[in-house]
């Protein structure tokens, strides 16, 4: 390949990379988004499960 | 309109009053200005200093930085003292605030230009009127944008830092114009450039300071 | 939740930006002929030049939210006009990178002061860069919406303000002669130009909506758990 075929290629490759590096940090948000969805489902869950817990009864005075 | 005008200039006089009485920012900015110019001596090789050119560059980066360490001052006395929440829901238009604000700052620069302007002359070259012109000029400018931008920077949690990254590109033009007419054999089309860029930024200014005041 | 139908342009545009763009690429490389004067370096047009306007609209469609943020004070304009601000910056980055390496391989030097498109995008990445800054200095709220709506807007009339200045700048710095970039395209180099700028504009919106889906599910996770925590 010329120098200036090399060049032309590499711009092209560089827009590529950027794109996939957007698609794999977005990836990664993804799954965080994901795991925050199951941890709040399952907060959601568990406090339909159980009733309120009783409040200590604290002596006063 | 004249009830605009008057509450204007209430706010232009308590501003220009608190800094006689103070002294707080017009003589930092007089000393970091003649500092500046002193520094910029030792940052040239010899040749570059004698040259024309080089030096207006060197003034206008003075001016800016100048302008920029009294704007970052410039609402930190009603944020100190919760002013801004009165001014706000005072009856007075909330552009009133940055039109006073902006005349403050235009005062205080001319004191500073008033000294920059005479150690430029002697530490560099002369100055001539038309850059003059263009320094009096950009002052309505710089204090348009930096007014509104400092009023942003106030309500941020970095404020003397955020000022500067948000000022610094919008003055770019001012430094293009200013130094432009400085240098150039026409300086009409620079200094019509100047004035171009105050009355767009300050009417967007105008317009937009109450958006970013209100809580 | 009306996210789903908000979320239906997403596949339909990434699709079309996949093809679009593999379609322009190709024939950018095998279809089209030669420039006359710069050869096959040239070709590099065919992206970098689609970026750029494409970076220009996503700044101009931000300052758009931003106004009816301001106009119609719905904070739902705040992540819009946010996240168009980000997909300019990414395309203005895509820019200024592609403008270098075309500078690198016509004039053998990285960068060019007589650039006018390329210090345009200089100046602009500086000021949305502060754009960032802020946003992370201010706490969340409709104060911060505001305030960045009123600096996107500011942004959108510093291009033309600063591509004035630029203009005027080159009579006194050292103006450097260089051919002029813009091909007189022959037919054939205009539809691939024309192929690759769709392309272009369709990845930025797929880009943007799924961003988008994605802060805003960020914002309603949130909310969700501070109601159930």
């Amino acid at each position: 390949m010329t120098t200036a075929e090399t060049y032309v290629t590499a711009v092209y490759l560089v827009v590529l990379a950027v794109v996939l590096l957007y698609v794999v940090i977005y990836a990664f948000k993804m799954s965080r988004l994901e795991r925050e969805v199951r941890e709040l489902a399952e907060l959601a869950a568990a406090r339909r499960r159980e009733p309120e817990p009783e409040p200590e009864q604290a002596p006063v005075g | 309109m004249t009830s605009y005008l008057s509450d204007v200039a209430v706010l232009a006089r308590k501003d220009l009053l608190l800094e006689l009485r103070s002294r707080d920012t017009v003589p930092a900015m007089l000393l970091f200005v003649v500092s500046a110019l002193v520094v910029f001596h030792f940052a040239l090789p010899s040749e570059t200093a004698e040259s024309d050119l080089a030096a207006s560059g060197l003034l206008w980066v003075a001016i800016l930085f100048t302008a920029l360490l009294g704007l970052t001052r410039a609402f930190v006395a009603e944020r100190e003292q919760g002013l801004i929440d009165a001014l706000v829901l005072a009856p007075c238009d909330r552009s009133a605030i940055w039109l006073a604000k902006t005349v403050s700052v235009v005062c205080f620069l001319l004191v500073a230009e008033a000294f920059a302007l005479p150690a430029f002359a002697l530490f560099f070259s002369p100055v001539d009127g038309v850059t003059v012109a263009a320094v009096l000029l950009s002052n309505l400018g710089i204090a348009a944008v930096g007014s509104l931008l400092s009023a942003i920077a106030a309500a941020s949690r970095t404020r003397e830092l955020l000022l500067p990254l948000l000022f610094l590109p919008l003055a770019i033009p001012i430094v293009v114009g200013g130094v432009g007419a400085s240098v150039a054999e026409e300086p009409g089309r620079f200094l019509g450039f100047l004035g171009l860029y105050d009355g767009i930024f300050a009417i967007i200014s105008w317009a937009s300071f109450e958006y970013v005041v209100t809580e | 939740m009306s996210t789903s139908l908000r979320n239906r342009p997403g596949p339909a545009l990434a699709v079309a930006a996949a093809v679009l763009l593999v379609g322009a690429i190709a024939l950018a490389f095998y279809w089209v002929p030669d420039d006359a004067d710069q050869g096959f370096s040239q070709r590099i047009f065919y992206i970098h030049v689609p970026l750029a306007i494409t970076a220009y609209a996503c700044f101009f469609w931000a300052a758009w939210k931003a106004l009816r943020l301001l106009w119609k004070a719905d904070e739902r304009y705040d992540l819009e006009s946010y996240t168009a601000v980000h997909m300019g910056v990414m395309f203005g980055i895509l820019t200024l990178v592609t403008g270098s390496i075309w500078a690198r391989i016509s004039w053998g030097v990285w960068w060019s002061w007589s650039e006018r498109q390329l210090v345009l995008f200089l100046v602009l990445f500086l000021f949305y860069s502060a754009y960032f800054m802020l946003r992370y200095s201010v706490d969340p709220g409709p104060r911060r919406a505001r305030m960045s709506a009123v600096y996107a807007l500011f942004g959108v009339v510093l291009i033309p303000v600063s591509f004035l200045a630029i203009r005027l700048a080159e009579d006194f710095i050292h103006p450097v002669v260089f051919t002029q970039r813009g091909p007189q395209m022959a037919g054939s180099m205009f539809v691939v130009f024309c192929l690759s700028f769709a392309g272009c504009l369709a990845l930025a919106g797929a880009l943007y909506q799924t961003e988008l889906a994605g802060k805003r599910l960020d914002v309603r996770l949130r909310e969700l758990r501070r109601a159930l925590a």
